[in-house]
């Protein structure tokens, strides 16, 4: 246990470290690279704007990809199967159908768009519960039936957005992923929903390891599971749904981030919520950059790179996970 | 008296279900070609056909654009329903389609990959390293299956893994060379526009070549339900049907996708769609048929929904096929619950 918990501490100690090296290096990285020294003490207006646009950028994408992620363990946790993922389970992207569909027929508002994304999340895992029967311990159905869900969703999307009276590109990072031309107020709000949301989970994650004992079992030791199970089910929806009104459907992240943490720390609740956190930021983070440093003057979306550096990643986590060396 | 009863129903019954879809094909194909841009009615079809006048823009929209198009529906219908079963039998996994072992997407990854680097390459040089990259995605595939000794559900993400790393990768290369991006970016999803007839010819030559090579064999098909030891006692040579089966299955596949793009879960859902017709005989007749069927119902659908700009046909054949999938997985899984 005290190895255990130095190991924690080790890792989160790396971890954070990582992410500010990065954090700094974003900073100066891009179309235009920035020497941050000279900068800071100038008062060159270009530079200011630019500078601020890419801490905002920076910003979202450690909280979407760090929520994304947290939401993700959560749900790995609830159901009990290590391969669950929001956008494997139609979340995401029931999310992103309703954000669309508002913002094409009615009013384009980001707390509206918040609130959506939350209910369509939490509609998605619903929906996909309701056509599984209800029966979570068949992992591979539960899967199948998410990932049916999230790819015809994503058909209807790519239905109303090739009909869409405005350009394609308003609506483009809600199928990729991307981080380009984010909102001062979206930014807002995923940092206020990142400040709500991380320490409620801290608090009540502590006990969530009665997710791995049965009811009967619960009972006797007067546990009342379905309470752990709704507050978790509610916090993940409101995780993944803040996530995805940051920067829309992000594959990959979900499945990764965690079960890497996982493989750093083993599945002890409180503190794989907070690594869980920290990996998906870093390699979210670590994928815009490269997507705006590769090639120049365009960018690819980052959650393209996210699926790109994901798989290798995946394919890793799967060879630990059926060669036993997992908890 | 019962018991002949009983066969000529049996024998009836796969027949009428034969013959409805053949007539569906017929119906399906004539609407096609009514409907588009342009909306023609049946005796000006004729008209146009009797007067064979070349220049006229109704024999141009009609057979020089449309009937492409449907015949090109239902060769590729037909091959990818084709593949699909064949990968089914010879996996043994009800779940195994083209797309699920990465086939698909790196296909089309290698098509882009041609375009990018030989811009005048043309169809048949492309088919050829369309199927070299297609056979060393799926080698490289079962060897990481083999290695890892995954159980099914494995199997799944592995392969919904290498789709979207291939997806993402061709997405890139699509943004940082923006060379015919639109045209790229319908191919990434199937569609069945601009097809010309020399493109048909192509196609026809190895469709025919490969759907006769399959008929001959269809009798064995079921064989392959056996196990090595099973196989290997009744004196058949199991490993040998099993390669020439798979080979089948990757060439359909190489050869259709390199064509229209991916239609991801489409060869999935057409064999279990046809199993409660079919009954284990004929499968391969069955799945050819509907899946013609299928995709050319999901061609009109692309030309009634929005005729001026025609999404692609894969997002179409998605949106069919997704709740079939879960139908699919609802009986096939939560049969007793």
């Amino acid at each position: 246990m005290r190895i255990a918990d130095v190991n924690v501490k080790k890792y989160t100690t790396i971890l954070s470290f990582l992410l500010l090296v990065v954090f700094v290096a974003g900073l100066s990285l891009g179309t235009i690279n920035i020497n941050l020294f000279q900068e800071i003490f100038s008062h060159h207006e270009d530079m200011k704007f630019i500078l601020q646009m890419r801490i905002e950028r920076e910003i979202m994408a450690i909280c979407c990809g760090g929520m994304l992620a947290t939401g993700s363990a959560m749900l790995q946790d609830l159901t009990g199967n290590k391969m669950v993922a929001p956008d494997l389970i139609g979340m995401t992207s029931v999310a992103c159908l309703l954000i669309i569909i508002c913002n094409l027929f009615w009013i384009k508002s980001p707390i509206l768009n918040e609130l959506l994304a939350i209910t369509g999340s939490a509609l998605g895992f619903l929906a996909c519960l309701f056509l599984a029967k209800n029966n979570i311990a068949n992992r591979l159905g539960f899967v199948l039936i998410g990932v049916s869900i999230s790819f015809a969703l994503s058909a209807v999307m790519q239905l109303l957005i090739l009909n869409a009276p405005e350009s394609m590109d308003a609506y483009f990072h809600f199928m990729t992923g991307s981080l380009y031309a984010t909102q001062f107020e979206t930014v807002l709000i995923v940092i206020s929903a990142v400040l709500i949301a991380l320490p409620v989970c801290f608090i009540i994650s502590k006990r969530f390891l009665v997710f791995s004992l049965d009811s009967a079992t619960c009972h006797s030791i007067g546990v009342s599971i379905k309470t752990y199970r709704i507050s978790s089910f509610l916090l993940a929806a409101f995780l993944v749904g803040s996530s995805v009104v940051g920067v829309g459907h992000l594959g990959f992240l979900g499945i990764v981030a965690p079960n890497l943490a996982r493989l750093m720390v083993g599945n002890r609740p409180p503190h794989i919520f907070i690594l869980s956190f920290l990996v998906g930021g870093l390699i979210y983070l670590f994928a815009d950059i490269l997507g705006r440093c590769l090639i120049s003057p365009v960018e690819i979306p980052a959650g393209m790179l996210t699926n790109i550096l994901g798989a290798p990643l995946f394919i890793y986590i799967l060879f630990k996970y059926y060669r036993g060396q997992y908890e | 008296m019962n018991k002949r009863y009983k066969v000529i129903l049996n024998f009836s019954k796969q027949q009428f279900a034969l013959s409805i879809g053949v007539i569906l094909i017929i119906f399906l194909s004539l609407y096609n070609l009514q409907y588009g841009v342009t909306h023609y009615e049946l005796p000006e079809i004729f008209s146009a056909l009797w007067h064979r006048n070349e220049n006229a823009i109704i024999f141009i929209t009609l057979f020089k654009i449309r009937l492409p198009m449907i015949l090109m529906a239902i060769m590729a219908g037909a091959g990818m329903a084709i593949a699909g079963l064949l990968l089914q039998k010879v996996t043994q996994n009800p779940l195994a389609c083209p797309s699920l072992t990465g086939m698909e997407y790196g296909t089309a990854l290698c098509v882009i990959l041609v375009y990018l680097f030989l811009p005048n390459a043309n169809r048949l040089h492309v088919l050829c390293i369309a199927l070299l990259g297609g056979v060393f995605n799926f080698i490289l595939i079962q060897c990481l299956i083999k290695k890892m000794g995954v159980s099914l559900i494995g199997i799944t993400l592995i392969g919904i893994a290498f789709d979207a790393l291939y997806f993402s990768v061709i997405q890139a290369i699509l943004i940082a060379f923006p060379m015919q991006a639109q045209a790229m970016l319908y191919n990434l999803n199937g569609s069945i526009q601009g097809i010309t007839v020399a493109d048909i010819q192509l196609t026809f030559i190895f469709f025919s070549v490969l759907l006769t090579i399959t008929l001959l064999f269809s009798r064995r098909l079921n064989l392959l339900d056996l196990d090595d030891n099973q196989a290997a006692s009744l004196g058949f040579n199991i490993f040998k049907y099993r390669f020439i089966m798979l080979a089948l299955s990757l060439l359909f596949t190489v050869v259709m996708t390199s064509m229209i793009g991916p239609l991801l879960f489409f060869s999935l859902i057409v064999p279990h769609v046809v199993k409660p017709f079919s009954g284990n005989k004929n499968s391969i007749v069955f799945c050819a048929v509907f899946g013609a069927v299928l995709l050319l119902f999901a061609q009109l659908l692309t030309q009634l929904i929005t005729p001026q700009t025609p999404p692609p046909v894969g997002i179409i054949s998605l949106l069919i096929a997704a709740p079939l999938l879960i139908y699919i997985t609802r009986q096939y899984f939560y049969a007793n619950s």
